[in-house]
């Protein structure tokens, strides 16, 4: 917090902003991407702890701007989210993702510093929009057809959040977004809600589905806020609620599970973040002060590693036109500085001490521990090796140091001689400030402990648990060496609960087709590898009218 | 100890868990990556054209990868 400065909501800086974005010649664009997010992080430092603004809505008592330490927390990572983004996609957004970008972040904002929940919702919306169009950014096929389908699962999720709100708002007559506890058909509506844009298994399929798809800053950008304010809405309306505990074990494990599977490196970080989000729904579902700590600990954390992680990638597929493991490979030499940032991320979210995750994940696994939920911390615990053996053995290894896959099956090699551009400056700016921001919170943890929303009584650099957290490392090593060679990539697409609305229309086609509904002109394609966006639009839309059937009847019998 | 049995056995158990799972029951032959456009981009070196999604593409042009070009 800065004294003396003039209190402003950072989500006007950024629209502001995204509308200069716009309309300036496009030249402009990078640097002003980069100065309307460092005024945005000044005006997150302008705010002060208890401020409030209130606006009467026709009779109606909003709070646009609520400031208490849990939303700073999260506003102050994402303020370093953004300015990282922006100039790591210096030199390779264009206008429509800038602007998109910025809105984004505005919204991400606008959703922390909520006080009431037609605020919320409101800037809920507003980046369920603005996030899309990032998707649609790559102008490619296969990202504009995982844009629809990110469109429209979290509008269906918008649709169950609002029908829980709405419902809440006549039960109880009050607007206050705060702690509503899972206590009737309303809450259980809201929970989903979030639950959807946490990506909570099995609703979480959208987000390795889109992310990758999306260009190689825009995935930066989406894996900073969509999930978090999500996670940053569970801790201030669901905390203590017991079912996230297992709700979220089961998200660090599933998680991991299939980034052990995947092909494409982007997904496979982006199934890791499910599985990070597993951690802190659990500890937000623990409710205790030091789980609550913990979960935002690491969803601050998260966010800076996570970043780091995926522009490493991003600057991999930049630099080789390659982000499949099949196509990988022998890449150290070529790109060993982008290998070495690579590696400070993984061992931040490896929990390796003296780096970021270690000093939140611990805290937030120690606070399940101890308000006695020992099988969910153990299960945390098995996750944690999948983490180390995901992001900080697989990835690394058939990236960078193993012999090319394509090599080794007897095609060119696809290493250092397909390099087709370098990484840019700006690149390297990005992902050096985010490896410093990592290691500095793991030397120096109260860089982030103070900022938490309750008093930290937890010191990471007992000796004991320094050496758990290094033998749990050598032993997933270890594991890792011998069993490498079942993790190598295979050009397989590995179907996950999307089957439901990207595979089960291709079955039912023929059947619908068959139905002789000429007036609606619906002709299903049946073929595979046809493309997918009239079948997606179908069943989204199914799913959608049949979310808000079920809720308008919900919302009629109570 | 415990951790480094865990750490150990651990990845193991979970290796085996998505050789088996995801890996051999929920996955579908994937060799041309239609699931992703990188090979798309990848060509982009190594050819005077890439044909994507039917349309002639400028070999300078890497918009798919970075979002940039066409605003």
């Amino acid at each position: 917090m800065i004294d003396g400065l003039p209190q402003v909501h950072p989500a006007i800086v950024l629209v502001l902003g995204a509308i200069a974005v716009a309309a300036l010649p496009r030249r402009f664009g990078p640097w002003l991407f980069v100065a309307v997010s460092a005024l945005a992080g000044l005006a997150t430092l302008s705010l002060v702890d208890g401020t409030t603004w209130h606006y009467d809505f026709y009779g109606y008592d909003l709070t646009p701007l609520r400031v208490d330490p849990l939303a700073l927390a999260f506003a102050y990572v994402f303020s370093i989210a953004l300015l990282a983004g922006g100039i790591f996609g210096m030199a390779t957004m264009g206008t429509l993702e800038r602007t998109s970008a910025l809105v984004y972040a505005a919204s991400a904002f606008g959703v922390v510093f909520a006080g009431d929940v037609v605020t919320l919702f409101f800037f809920w919306e507003l980046k369920v929009s603005a996030s899309t169009l990032l998707v649609f950014a790559r102008r490619t096929a296969a990202s504009s057809a995982a844009a629809l389908r990110y469109l429209f699962v979290n509008l269906a999720g918008g649709i169950v959040l609002l029908a829980g709100i709405v419902w809440w708002v006549i039960d109880t007559g009050s607007l206050t977004f705060g702690n509503f506890g899972l206590n009737g058909g309303a809450t259980v509506l809201i929970l989903i809600g979030f639950c959807v844009a946490a990506a909570a298994v099995p609703l979480h399929a959208w987000m390795p589905d889109a992310y990758p798809a999306s260009t190689i800053a825009g995935t930066v950008f989406l894996a900073a806020f969509t999930s978090k304010a999500a996670v940053y809405a569970l801790a201030r309306g669901f905390p203590g609620t017991s079912v996230l505990i297992w709700v979220g074990v089961v998200m660090a494990l599933y998680g991991v599970v299939f980034a052990l599977s995947v092909n494409d490196i982007r997904r496979l970080l982006v199934y890791s973040s499910v599985s990070q989000c597993g951690f802190m729904l659990a500890a937000i579902g623990v409710g205790t002060e030091m789980a609550l700590n913990g979960a935002v600990a690491h969803a601050f954390a998260h966010i800076v590693y996570k970043g780091l992680l995926l522009m490493a990638a991003g600057a991999v597929l930049w630099s080789t036109g390659h982000s499949r493991l099949t196509q990988l490979g022998g890449l150290g030499r070529a790109m060993p500085w982008v290998a070495g940032l690579y590696l400070v991320g993984a061992a931040s979210i490896a929990s390796i001490p003296l780096f970021s995750g270690y000093v939140t994940k611990e805290m937030a696994t120690l606070g399940i521990e101890e308000a006695g939920f020992h099988t969910a911390y153990w299960l945390l615990k098995l996750a944690s090796v999948g983490t180390l053996f995901v992001v900080a053995f697989r990835l690394p290894w058939f990236t960078w140091f193993a012999k090319p896959a394509a090599a080794s099956a007897g095609a060119p090699s696809p290493g250092p001689a397909a390099m087709i551009r370098p990484v840019t400056p700006s690149m390297y700016v990005a992902m050096g400030a985010l490896a410093v921001v990592n290691i500095a919170i793991g030397v120096a943890p109260n860089l982030v402990y103070d900022v938490l929303p309750f008093a930290v009584d937890y010191s990471p650099f007992k000796t004991y648990r320094v050496v758990n957290a290094l033998a749990l490392a050598i032993g997933a090593a270890a594991a890792f060496w011998l069993v490498r060679k079942w993790l190598a990539g295979r050009p397989v697409r590995v179907v996950d609960t999307d089957w439901v609305y990207r595979d089960l229309p291709r079955h039912l086609a023929p059947a619908v087709n068959r139905m002789r509904l000429p007036e609606m002109h619906l002709h299903l394609p049946t073929a595979p590898g046809t493309p997918v966006w009239a079948s997606t639009l179908w069943v989204s839309g199914v799913v959608v009218v049949v979310t808000f059937v079920v809720v308008l009847a919900i919302g009629v019998t109570s | 100890m415990i951790l480094l049995a865990l750490g150990f056995f651990g990845g193991i158990v979970l290796t085996a868990a998505a050789v088996l799972i995801p890996g051999r029951l929920l996955s579908v032959p994937d060799p041309d990556g239609s699931d992703t456009d990188d090979d798309t981009n990848g060509a982009v070196a190594h050819s005077d054209s890439v044909e994507h999604t039917g349309e002639h593409v400028d070999p300078g042009d890497h918009s798919n990868i970075s979002g940039d070009g066409h605003d």
